[in-house]
Parts: structure tokens; sequence; C-alpha cells
């Protein structure tokens, strides 16, 4: 993985996440779905570097997952000033994945 | 205009075939690249425990392929993966693999994009129907689940549901018998929770509150029982993953590529090997031996366009 990304965890979501804007995405790590997208989004924030990126494991932060109120992975939200604009659950290629995102 | 990537030698498709054929062209200083739509490891990277590898009594398939696509880098071989492919061209001397960022060239191409999974043949607007287990399964914790098809898949997956906490299972195998191996068989019929129901097959699948109402018919006897379940997975066999070449390339009546015995298709300089070749037995294994012999017979032709 070249480009990491912030580890969000049960413990900090909240603080983390009050303001952020950027890429949200919930993952498990045995889940091919879930690796084929943090591709898409890898190919994806290199081309828009200035582009927030944060992940949660799933597995390990079921406190954060009942907050989304989501249960299934991968799965993929927008957030704008710490506010969900855009939720996305399963596999996007790196054009659906822009026109997703909707960024100039 | 997209940037241009030339090679001796495209893979289209990185499973444990092309991965396989990517070390062997590596080690005879090919200069190969694989260009994968998803990522590398293919139907393999959805099994929990593969038990028929030499070398591991048991191991996850994710991991497995890790282990391969780790070697596949350690030699050199470019990896594209999440490459959305929007066009080949094999009519000339150079083969063509045009992607959504780039334009890959090659003396010699080998096709190994493998099987996708068969989706469920039914209309319906209920989104309780899944294909990974891995993914959707957490959702149905505690709950009955609906699980269509009695292969090996179809086994390994429920006992995976079973694992993650999930209350009860109905199988339906449309066959007279379940096709999975004895062993993973006997594993899930040990629990007490599992109903197994063969000659039968889902016709209906409706949403219905927070699951799916569900119409069964019994192909034997000739009834019906409508049922509620909290959701629905298939694992129901595969299919060839042909659609972006079947027109390219010689194929059968399944869409399965038709090979000769060094893996040529009938075009030159076009090869295939693993789950999309026209065969009888389809595992690891026998991937592994066609991307062998894929790699060695397009070095062959490289070599000797090469040489002309």
């Amino acid at each position: 993985m070249i480009v990491e990304g912030i580890l969000v965890t049960d413990a900090d979501f909240r603080s983390k996440l009050e303001h952020a804007t950027g890429i949200l995405f919930f993952f498990k790590k045995k889940c091919p779905n879930c690796k084929a997208l943090e591709k898409v989004i890898e190919k994806f924030l290199l081309a828009n570097r200035y582009v927030a990126y944060m992940r949660i494991d799933s597995e390990e932060c079921p406190e954060a997952m009942k907050a989304f109120g989501t249960e299934r992975v991968p799965t993929i939200f927008i957030l704008r000033d710490g506010q969900i604009t855009a939720k996305k659950v399963g596999l996007m290629n790196l054009r659906e994945m822009t026109d997703f995102c909707q960024l100039p | 205009m997209k940037p241009k990537r030339s090679f001796d030698l495209l893979i289209l498709g990185g499973g444990i075939a092309g991965m396989t054929a990517a070390i062997f062209a590596a080690r005879a200083n090919i200069k190969a690249a694989i260009v994968e739509e998803k990522i590398c490891g293919g139907l393999a990277n959805w099994t929990s425990n593969v038990e028929n590898f030499p070398s591991h009594v048991s191991i996850n398939g994710m991991e497995l392929m890790e282990r391969v696509l780790a070697q596949v880098q350690k030699l050199g071989v470019e990896v594209d993966e999440a490459a959305e492919v929007v066009r080949l061209d094999f009519s000339g001397p150079f083969k063509i693999i045009e992607t959504g960022e780039y334009l890959y060239t090659g003396k010699a191409i080998i096709l190994a994009t493998g099987r996708q999974p068969v989706r469920l043949q039914i209309e319906t607007n209920c989104d309780h129907i899944h294909y990974c287990s891995v993914c959707d399964g957490s959702a149905y914790v505690g709950k009955k689940v609906l699980v269509v098809g009695g292969g090996n898949s179809g086994f390994d997956e429920s006992l995976y549901l079973l694992s993650l906490g999930v209350a009860e299972i109905l199988m339906v195998e449309a066959l007279e018998d379940c096709c999975a191996s004895e062993t993973t068989q006997a594993r899930l019929r040990s629990h007490g929770n599992v109903d197994i129901r063969t000659c039968t097959r889902v016709a209906e699948v409706e949403s219905e509150g927070n699951g799916c109402q569900i119409l069964l018919e019994n192909l034997r006897r000739g009834t019906s029982e409508r049922l509620y379940v909290d959701g629905v997975f298939v694992f129901i066999g595969q299919k060839a993953n042909t659609d972006l070449f079947c027109k390219l390339v010689d194929v059968d009546s399944d869409n399965y590529v038709i090979t000769g015995p060094n893996q040529e298709t009938n075009v030159p300089g076009v090869f295939a090997a693993g789950d999309v070749v026209q065969k009888t037995y389809r595992y690891l294994t026998t991937a592994m031996a066609d991307g062998t012999i894929a790699a060695l017979a397009a070095e062959k032709y490289i070599r000797s366009m090469t040489k002309s």
C-alpha cells in the first residue's frame, strides 16, 4: 500500500472525524472486495493528492460501524466537515470512484 | 493520449495462473507485466482455507496469494491492479491492452482472466442477496440465512458464516446430491443449526421487512414452500471470464478458451492459462501448470519473433 491514510479506531473516531473532510473507508483485512477497492482508492488518491483518506478496520471497530450505521464492507463515506454527504457499499472501479467523489 | 507501456509479454489477469506465468517469464529475462482488473489472487482470495496446495496443510487463500504476489514483485514484474480494460487488440504483431490509464503493448500475451461467480438468475428487488460472506456475513450475526449451492464454496462459506455467529443456515442444492468434498460436508453437517435440502431450487426472492421472503421448489416432489430468511448467500459456481476477448480467440460453447498442448490459442502470440481454458479439472495446481507452460511457450514465441 503506497497510500496509508489515517487509521481511525473506536477510541478516536469521534474526535478524529468530528470536523473531517475526505474519504472514510470501512474495510476488513481478509475481504477481497475491500482489498480491490483499496487499490482503486490508492489510484484515485495518487491523482487527487489533496484529498484526505481515513480508514477503519470494521472488525476492530464495532462502535464506529454502529455510529455510521453500516454492517457491510467495503463501505465508503464522503465526509465534509464531519457530515456524511455520500455513502457507497460495494466495489467500484476507478471511473466509478471518480464519479462518486465528484471532485473538481 | 494515454502513456504507452511496452513489454515483451503481457499477462491479462493476476490469478495463480497469471502470477505463475509471470514468475517463469521473469526468470527467463522476459520483460512482463500483469494487468489485473481487481487484485491479484483471483478466486483463491475468496477461499478461507486452501487444503489441497502442496506445502501447506491448510492456508488462507488470500494469504497464499499475497505470498505469490510478493515473489512476482520481487522478480521485477510490473503489476497493475484495479486496471479497467477498455480495449484489446490481438490483430497485429504487437498485442495491445488499453486500460483506463495506459496503453500496454507486448510481443505476446497470456490470457489468464479466470472465472467469475454465477449470479442468481432471479429478478428481484431484494438487496439482501450476497456473493461474499467475508464482506457481508457480519450483518447476519444471530440471524437465519439461505445458502444457495451445495458445492465446496457453499459448504466452506456456510462454515465461515457459522463461525461469525450466524444462528441458522438453510442450504439448498438443485442437484440430487451435494458435490462438496466428504470432509467439508461432514464438518458442516455436524452443526445442529444447519438444514440441507437437495433437489431444491430457489424460485423467488422478494424483499420483506429487513429480510427476504423466498419460494423454494422441491424438484423431486413438485411441491413448493414459502419461507422467511434474513439474507441469501449465493455460491452456485463460476463462469468463464472471457467477455473481453471471446470474439478475438476461439472459445467453446461455454465461452472457455480453446488451447493446444502448449496453451496456444488460434491466434499467433496469444496464449491462455488457468480456469479460463477449456478443460476438465480446475484447481490452483492445474492453473499453475497452465501458467508455466504458457510462459515457456510465450518465451519461445517471443525469441523467435526477435530473431526474425
